[in-house]
């Protein structure tokens, strides 16, 4: 195996990789963005020289889809409001398995030694079971229910593209700007490959 | 929404619609009609095949048609208003600059056209324009091309050019508002709905339009697309109404080759539903007889979710060979279905469609003959009868089903 890939397996009761293009009605895709996937890695463990850059992504659950009601009533609702109610479309037991590369963050390859650390530190943490922040299935409240390294199971058959899915919001390097980028994406027998 | 009306109606053949082009809604709508120099000539209520079209930029800018409202004064104030709007179309600037200058006046005039219609008997005392709308017409009743043309003809092509998100193409990106044309069953339906007063709903800090970049154009074409396949014409073919769970909601099911009845086959009501089944199987059969290579038939539905909201409750396709099959093995089964006795009523109930089914499953059935409402969202499972996996489906059917009829099968506890 390549020693820079790290392997991740995820489930949660509910899970939401919500479409921009939604609006207010959101709407999950049927499966995580790239970035999404980024984003849970990196709570598991992060450096600032290298990150864990999804690769493919294994679905191990029928895709099912629920109507989900919340309330919002913090400091951002709708003023002189009590709380705003919204509606979204949310995934029902979604479970992963992600095959991950860990690189550099340098556009010249950057250290080998802080890739190697930053794998480490990643299997370290999947095996032990340790996070540095809590995982989420794409939104806050929908918790991991497991985190850690794949178990027995294969990747059911779903064969879906998802026409212009959300990739990235923010350009690749630390602090990027604001450019989210879409892209044509296929799920073939449950796998999907990010390029 | 947005990105499943797009890939649902990739393949519709339709020209593309300003989207400010709009349909009238259903409520009472007065024709009005006005002369060269604004003067009033007639009333009349609109008949009930007369399609109408109007402008629609938003909620305080429709033109030509003014909103009933409660008082007078109110109404003098739309009346200017819509005026306004109606000035950047030249086609009506003359007939409005007398109502401009003095809406008040231009309204006294109105009630006077409105009394002498009342005496001609063209109106009738149960007309009352302020719980309808009233439509400006100068000569004809302009169609949905017409407004389409001057609008196209006039479009500032001043926006800022950008990568559309459902197109990857680069072109003139929308930077006000989204298109909300009027659907049947939902009413102004917003394609893309994020109130900038509702902090909470930005995303990354951006709100409304700024929050995501799509073509002008894009938009133009999918306005048009929608308005082709929700054409009066066509309800029944392409548009259903139906009630999911207390709401309303639309069904849309398409196809590229021929318009068949495939919402009335899937969203039907009707107690001779085999008759349905015929007809759609007849069509298909025609279509593949005729040598028509297979397609894939596109099924949507939109619900509105709250008073402002609508949104996509499912989507699913199915190939026409897989539907003409399945719809023969639906039609055996509802030619063996036996019939039996309705409750308290002395008539036969015939077999039941998918719609039905869910319908009924909204419901837990008492021995007294009453029934409490459940919230209960099967109208999708009950449609995978027909496009899905039947036996999943009818055994979730048939679980749900005994618990609601339970109550019918216990035996009542004698009374004290």
């Amino acid at each position: 195996m390549d020693s820079t890939v790290v392997k991740l397996e995820i489930e949660a009761d509910f899970g939401c990789f919500t479409d921009p293009l939604s609006g207010a009605s959101f709407r999950t895709y049927p499966f995580p963005t790239f970035s999404a996937l980024k984003q849970i890695a990196y709570t598991i463990a992060d450096a600032h020289n290298a990150f864990a850059k999804p690769m493919l992504l294994r679905i191990c659950s029928p895709l099912k889809f629920a109507n989900y009601t919340f309330t919002y009533a913090g400091a951002y609702r709708k003023q002189g409001r009590a709380g705003f109610v919204g509606h979204s479309t949310v995934l029902v037991n979604p479970r992963y398995q992600v095959l991950y590369e860990v690189v550099s963050r340098n556009e010249d390859g950057g250290s080998p030694k802080a890739v190697g650390l930053m794998r480490q530190l990643l299997e370290y943490n999947i095996t032990e079971g340790r996070c540095k922040r809590t995982p989420f299935m794409g939104r806050g409240e929908f918790v991991m229910k497991y985190v850690g390294p794949w178990r027995d199971v294969e990747p059911e058959n779903i064969n879906i593209t998802v026409p212009r899915m959300l990739r990235s919001v923010f350009e690749e390097r630390f602090n990027g700007d604001f450019a989210p980028v879409f892209a044509d994406v296929k799920c073939e027998h449950g796998v999907v490959h990010y390029a | 929404m947005l990105s499943q009306l797009f890939t649902a109606l990739k393949d519709v053949q339709a020209e593309s619609l300003h989207p400010w082009v709009n349909k009238v809604g259903k409520g009472a709508v007065y024709v009005v009609e006005i002369g060269e120099t604004g003067t009033l000539l007639s009333v009349r209520l609109r008949t009930s095949t007369e399609p109408l079209w109007c402008v629609y930029k938003s909620a305080e800018n429709i033109f030509p048609v003014i909103g009933g409202q409660q008082n007078d004064e109110k109404q003098v104030k739309a009346i200017a208003r819509c005026v306004r709007f109606a000035k950047q179309l030249t086609f009506f600037e003359l007939a409005s600059i007398a109502a401009n200058i003095d809406p008040e006046k231009w309204y006294a005039g109105f009630r006077r056209v409105w009394e002498r219609a009342k005496r001609d008997g063209i109106l009738t005392d149960k007309d009352d324009y302020r719980k309808g709308y009233l439509l400006l017409s100068r000569g004809h009743i302009y169609t949905a091309e017409e407004y389409n043309d001057i609008l196209q003809s006039n479009a500032d092509s001043s926006g800022s050019l950008g990568l559309c998100s459902l197109t990857g193409q680069q072109s003139e990106l929308e930077t006000h508002k989204f298109p909300s044309p009027v659907l049947p069953a939902l009413g102004v339906t917003y394609l893309f709905a994020r109130n900038e007063d509702i902090p909470c709903l930005s995303r990354y800090g951006r709100n409304g339009a700024a929050s995501i970049s799509v073509g002008k154009r894009t938009l133009s074409e999918l306005s048009g697309k929608l308005a082709a396949i929700t054409q009066d014409g066509w309800n029944g073919k392409t548009w259903a109404k139906i009630q999911v769970n207390g709401h309303n909601a639309l069904l849309l099911a398409y196809t590229d080759t021929q318009r068949v009845e495939f919402t009335e086959l899937l969203a039907s009501d009707e107690d001779l539903y085999a008759v349905v089944c015929e007809k759609v199987l007849a069509a298909l059969k025609a279509q593949s007889k005729q040598g028509a290579n297979p397609s894939l038939v596109k099924i949507l539905c939109l619900r509105t979710l709250d008073q402002g909201t609508k949104g996509i409750e499912f989507e699913k396709d199915i190939d026409s060979t897989v539907l003409l099959s399945n719809l023969n093995r639906m039609l055996e089964l509802v030619r063996q279905a036996p019939s039996f006795a309705r409750l308290k009523k002395d008539e036969k109930v015939v077999p039941l469609s998918p719609y039905r089914i869910a319908n009924l499953l909204e419901h837990q059935y008492r021995m007294d003959g009453g029934k409490i409402e459940i919230h209960s969202e099967y109208f999708e499972t009950g449609l995978e009868l027909l496009i899905g996996d039947m036996q999943a489906a009818s055994a979730t059917l048939l679980a749900v089903t005994l618990q609601r009829v339970t109550p019918l099968l216990l035996i009542p506890q004698r009374k004290k």
